[in-house]
């Protein structure tokens, strides 16, 4: 019964602990991955920019950082 | 039950595997193609460039480069030296919010900007010469002669399409090379002209790389890594690709094609795919020091790339094998 509990937890630990490795590399590239979106996104709500040919301008920032920054 | 916990191990180290080596390369061969550096511009200890973007090469071998941070036109000999440089932020004649691309043609320079609508027109000493209008952003052009101008677009409705314009920003005509539209930005490409009046064209946010005739139709088309879907996120009220396939498209003077991979690249933005220009097929690659946003290449068959995230332009000579020279060809 010990021996069951014992297990039991060290397999709780592992699953615990590569499911925070999991979340902590998934986190990590969704950071890296925001940059451009975050520009896109003041970009899109910036007062001068809000209609159609700025937002067009405002994707084709988008593009270039995807292009330039990312990768 | 004891065998649990290795299920769960190699279940992770599977999925660490598909995000970190990213696809295979089966389709590659082996093809001795190297790069040999014979110029650098620019250094993390001096103010020559900042963040240089858009880069074109003259026949005398003058090198001419937007740099985005200090709002120029930069011009080098071809020792490397800066020998001229213009613009500021500015919304007039000359002056400049964010340079981007730039072309040289026949004496002239061409250069769009990132949050200004048009082409600005320079000399060779970098004097301001005139402005072609073009209301939509440009995501890629090519200057085809003194009154040609084949120009990518990026528009709401309409994609798959590049726009011949005359040197006063009229559509002459439209070379339509896909009849299905994808969705918002899937569409886009860099273009190269291949001097035939056809194009070879590379799509950014798709595994594929194709060459169109004058009239759109499709000579031959390739995917080199086997990309089946890009990833898609929903942000500002549209749906967006998020990964880079491909990130640029030069030619050399023998037709061959050089295209620059992105996050799906083995070595992301490093990895360059060399095509024959004929038939599409890979005849090898070979990998950047750095990473970059571009390549060009001049009529000299040098290959300029970036260094430094942009503070360093680095020019480099193509090496194919002598023994396996034909087979590269």
């Amino acid at each position: 019964m010990k021996k069951n509990r014992k297990r039991q937890k060290g397999n709780r630990l592992l699953v615990v602990t590569v499911l925070a490795v999991l979340i902590l590399l998934m986190g990590a590239v969704g950071v890296q991955a925001g940059r451009c979106e975050l520009a896109l996104d003041r970009c899109m709500h910036d007062p001068l920019l809000m209609n159609m040919i700025g937002s067009l301008f405002c994707l084709n920032g988008y593009v270039f950082c995807k292009t330039y920054i990312e990768g | 039950m004891r065998k649990k916990p290795l299920w769960i191990v190699c279940g992770v180290l599977w999925f660490l595997s598909l995000r970190v080596g990213g696809p295979a390369f089966e389709k590659e061969e082996a093809v001795p193609i190297r790069i040999k550096e014979v110029l650098s511009i620019g250094s993390l200890e001096d103010d020559t460039l900042f963040q240089w973007v858009g880069i074109a090469a003259d026949r005398e071998g003058f090198i001419y480069v937007t740099d985005a941070l200090d709002y120029s036109l930069k011009k080098f000999d071809p020792d490397g030296r800066m020998v001229g440089k213009q613009g500021q932020k500015g919304q007039g004649p000359g002056e400049f919010q964010a340079p981007r691309l730039l072309e040289f043609h026949e004496g002239r320079l061409y250069v769009t900007d990132q949050s200004r609508p048009g082409i600005q027109i320079f000399d060779c000493d970098l004097n301001y010469r005139g402005h072609i209008p073009v209301l939509f952003p440009i995501s890629s052009f090519k200057v085809l002669d003194v009154n040609r101008i084949a120009v990518v677009k990026l528009e709401m409705k309409t994609g798959c399409e590049i726009e011949i314009l005359n040197n006063k920003g009229e559509e002459l005509r439209r070379v339509r090379f896909q009849t299905k539209q994808s969705p918002f930005l899937m569409d886009l490409v860099d273009l190269a002209a291949d001097g035939r009046g056809g194009y070879f064209l590379v799509y950014i946010f798709r595994d594929q790389i194709v060459h169109v005739d004058e009239t759109g139709a499709i000579l031959w088309a390739q995917s080199l890594l086997g990309v089946k879907k890009v990833k898609r996120k929903k942000m500002s009220e549209m749906t967006l690709p998020t990964e880079v396939v491909y990130k640029d498209i030069a030619l050399d003077s023998e037709g061959r094609i050089y295209v620059l991979g992105g996050h799906f690249s083995k070595n992301s933005s490093r990895d360059v795919y060399v095509l024959n220009g004929e038939t599409g097929r890979l005849l090898g690659t070979f990998t950047l020091p750095d990473t970059s946003h571009c390549i060009h290449i001049d009529e000299r068959d040098h290959l300029f790339a970036r260094a430094n995230d942009g503070v360093t332009l680095k020019m480099f000579k193509l090496l194919f094998s002598k023994e396996r020279r034909e087979y590269v060809r």
